[in-house]
């Protein structure tokens, strides 16, 4: 299965590492600390959008809330980093068991919603999450936790003074995510995603459990946003619940995926350097002019998602496999 | 009982509004399918229009009304003819994020134009209180109460009897029906979408009798808009106007009897719980 | 004999409306069973009780000696009765090859066994050129087939056909036939519903007539032709030769 996997996308796999090794050289040649700090974040946004794009993109449940995965992953590592002294390396995959399981119990009653109520009320949940987190004094409440530890080992507490280490670290996880998105992408599992997607009464009728599969991507999903936000978290080494879980985060987790093309393997991470670029861009030209910077960045996203349903993939000319035609939302 | 009394009155006052928001949301879900993020900055621009004309000219907000809802029902239509009308011809979710990415643009436009700190119109023509003894109503609060329940009589009167309320209705019953006996989806749309801005404009306007004028005002509006819409039965009219009523009594109860810090977590429990009980809303039948 | 499904006093209310009353038969192992009935009948009804679309009110459903009654649709498929839609649910955004690899998936984990399974299914159907044609850009008769085709990747031991005729012309009708026959010959037992007299009489071994959600006969082609009510509940009643 493995040696078929590498055989079939042999192309793919090409184009990947020419892409890596484009991704590894580029902040050697520009050495510039903006663009290196772009260039992390425009990973952090990769990671998070794959993970939306599993429950969002391939099996066509609309998400709005998934700020609750992100901030629930910053939050885990942070708090374990500031409280318990607690390496992200261990705490990343604590955070990832959390979200999992807050999205297994959260799942059942959400999924069984559909369209804009199933938005709607994810919207609502992380906004009760955000809302618990503000008030949650030993948390750090409004004002957040500084989580940086002092006299640690940077690798053993993944706190870099070379901006450069967290960018390829990150690199790393992005791939990593990347290389399960792309296995999975020909799957059985992705295929009644999408089969869900496309038609929920003939999935039943193929012997899809469309209950379940839909919780596994919603896991899997939270897992992978939870991911995200616990290198952000430790990029900044900050952590506060309007930063995190606003309604804000997870209308950008969206626009991540679909900017870039829904339900594709690639999307979000062409979506994240496009959004990414475009938001730092104008915030470090535009943001002195109170606002000018965000109603550029708005009108641009407009334009874009409006001349360009199908995302960036769909520019790119290349086959679009399940592209994102008549996407149901 | 002047506690809960003194409740039930602000609840219903800041209902009202929301009511007022739900119903244009409500309006363009029902007719469009689409989950307007923008409907609150429609509040939020009505309501520096009725702040620059008490300045400038000295309006009070009641003289304002028909103005912002006629400035509010153009901009309407011009953000129809602009984006919407383009974004209907796409998916469900670029419509989504669309109006979210449009409601930043007018924050921020607000933002920059106005700048970010809080107004208020310093005299109005109705003010004081009434004191019935276990509890005092503010009048400046009751304007707006009354605007509101004004604006949504005039609406339901006009998508019942008129020609062009019918027409509306017909469509987000049966779009490829409605359009078999003729009714021109297109302009059906647009006016929809004017009235819906026009509907939060005279929201905005009625709330500057009493509240504070800032860019991001809308957004207090957005989340409980959608669920009272949700809790009416989605795309009812009617439905939407009693669900933000509704909204509006349980804000204040629990904003009273619960720490006001998770009132908003209390009513968002209670509409997960609604919609996996009754998934079509209070009003939407089983 | 072996029957492989059985249908003991079925009934299905939908608030006042009775949709099936009392609904008793057997399809036995190999054969093929049309359903018959002016619009109304409650044919489609019963296809969705068996499938576990919903469950009956009354009465149970047997499906090789199991009862099947309160599962739910996608245990039924795995079970093995695969269905198609009177309207086709084709999953447009997908291709051809993958609407059926959807159903060949059920039974099979490995990616290589279920493609295979695809092409031999695609060949049955005669779906082969087809194969990476988007389900979206069919027109209705392929739609149909490639209903028949997902259900039948799903390797069902007894197929549920709602309309797989309505609104085909007579040479498609013809393929259709066949294709049925041919289905059937690879051991699959049918059971179908057809507004069409000519096509249910040559295809079916026996025919169920139903009239006003009940059952109003159980009988061979040549029986159910013959009988006075028949004629008068359905023939008679301004015969509906082409479905909707």
């Amino acid at each position: 299965m493995q040696k078929n996997f590498l055989k079939t996308n042999r192309g793919w796999f090409l184009g990947l590492a020419v892409g890596v090794a484009a991704a590894v050289l580029f902040p050697q040649v520009v050495r510039v600390r903006f663009v290196w700090n772009l260039l992390t974040l425009i990973l952090v946004w990769a990671i998070v959008g794959m993970g939306w794009n599993v429950i969002g993109g391939y099996c066509g449940q609309v998400s709005n809330g998934h700020s609750l995965f992100y901030g629930l992953g910053a939050y885990t590592v942070g708090l374990a980093a500031y409280k318990f002294k607690l390496s992200p390396w261990v705490s990343i995959w604590i955070g990832v068991l959390i979200s999992m399981t807050v999205a297994f119990f959260v799942g059942k009653p959400l999924l069984r919603l559909k369209g804009h109520v199933f938005a709607i009320s994810t919207m609502a949940l992380s906004e009760c999450a955000r809302i618990i987190f503000i008030n949650w004094k030993w948390g750090g409440g409004a004002t957040g936790v500084y989580i940086f530890t002092k006299n640690a080992n940077e690798w053993a507490f993944m706190q870099f003074k070379n901006p450069l280490n967290y960018y390829y670290l990150f690199l790393v996880f992005a791939l990593a995510v990347l290389l399960l998105i792309k296995y999975l992408d020909k799957s059985k599992f992705f295929y009644y995603l999408r089969t869900i997607k496309g038609n929920e009464t003939a999935a039943e009728s193929v012997g899809i459990d469309t209950a379940a599969y839909k919780l596994r991507a919603y896991m899997l999903s939270a897992a992978i946003v939870s991911i995200g936000g616990s290198l952000y978290a430790q990029f900044i080494l900050y952590i506060d619940p309007s930063m995190l879980m606003t309604l804000n985060v997870s209308m950008m987790i969206v626009l991540t995926a679909v900017m870039g093309g829904v339900g594709t393997v690639m999307g979000p991470i062409l979506g994240a350097i496009a959004l990414t670029t475009i938001s730092e861009y104008t915030r470090v030209y535009l943001g002195r002019f109170g606002g000018l910077d965000m109603v550029l960045y708005g009108v641009l996203v407009i334009i874009i998602v409006l001349y360009c349903p199908g995302g960036i993939v769909s520019l790119l000319g290349r086959r679009l496999k399940f592209g994102a035609r008549r996407g149901k939302a | 009982m002047g506690m809960f009394m003194q409740a039930l009155f602000e609840g219903v006052i800041n209902g009202s509004t929301l009511a007022l928001v739900a119903m244009g949301i409500a309006l363009v879900w029902g007719v469009m399918g689409i989950l307007s993020f923008s409907q609150g900055e429609f509040l939020m621009i009505a309501m520096f229009c009725s702040f620059y004309l008490n300045l400038y000219f000295g309006f009070d907000p009641i003289v304002s009304l028909p103005f912002c809802m006629a400035v509010m029902f153009v901009i309407g239509i011009a953000i129809y003819k602009l984006i919407i009308s383009r974004a209907l011809r796409g998916p469900v979710l670029s419509q989504r994020l669309i109006t979210f990415a449009l409601s930043m643009v007018l924050i921020n436009m607000a933002l920059l134009l106005f700048s970010g700190s809080f107004k208020t119109i310093p005299k109005v023509m109705i003010s004081g209180s009434i004191d019935l003894g276990f509890m005092v109503l503010s009048k400046q609060k009751i304007v707006p109460f009354i605007i509101s329940v004004c604006v949504a009589g005039f609406m339901f009167w006009f998508l019942n009897k008129t020609r062009m309320g019918k027409a509306i209705r017909a469509v987000s019953m049966n779009k490829t029906a409605a359009g078999l006996v003729g009714i021109n989806p297109e302009k059906t749309y647009a006016i929809a979408f004017g009235l819906s801005a026009a509907i939060a404009g005279a929201a905005g306007c009625a709330l500057t009798y009493f509240y504070y004028i800032y860019p991001n005002v809308g957004t207090n509006f957005q989340l409980f808009g959608f669920i009272a819409v949700v809790m009416g039965g989605f795309g009812s009219i009617p439905g939407a106007f009693f669900g933000g009523l509704i909204m509006g009594v349980a804000d204040a109860y629990t904003g009273v009897y619960m720490n006001p810090a998770f009132k908003y977590v209390g009513i968002c429990v209670v509409f997960l719980l609604l919609v996996q009980f009754r998934p079509k809303g209070l009003f939407g039948g089983k | 004999m072996d029957h492989i499904l059985v249908i003991e006093q079925v009934t299905k209310r939908f608030g006042g409306l009775v949709a099936n009353e009392d609904i008793s038969f057997a399809v036995t192992t190999g054969e093929i069973v049309g359903v018959v009935g002016p619009n109304g009948a409650g044919k489609t009804t019963l296809f969705n009780l068996i499938s576990g679309e919903f469950a009956p009110t009354q009465g149970t459903v047997v499906f090789c000696g199991t009862d099947i009654t309160a599962m739910k649709a996608h245990v039924i498929c795995q079970r093995g009765i695969g269905r198609t839609f009177q309207i086709p649910q084709s999953l447009d955004d997908m291709m051809v090859y993958e609407n059926v690899l959807v159903g060949a998936l059920c039974k099979r984990k490995n990616m290589e066994e279920a493609l295979a399974h695809v092409d031999e299914v695609l060949a049955l159907c005669g779906m082969t050129e087809l194969k990476t044609v988007y389900a979206g850009k069919l027109n209705v008769p392929q739609k149909k087939r490639l209903e028949i085709a997902r259900a039948m990747a799903t390797d069902p031991k007894l197929l549920l056909l709602d309309e797989t005729m309505a609104g085909l012309t007579a040479t498609e009708r013809k393929d259709a036939v066949s294709l049925i026959r041919k289905i059937n010959a690879t051991g699959v037992s049918i059971l179908t519903i057809e507004h069409n007299m000519d096509v249910v009489m040559s295809v079916s071994n026996r025919v169920v007539v139903l009239v006003s959600g009940r059952v109003l006969l159980v009988g061979t082609p040549e029986e159910v032709t013959s009988h006075p009510d028949v004629i008068a509940a359905y023939l008679g009643g301004g015969a509906n030769q082409d479905g909707q």
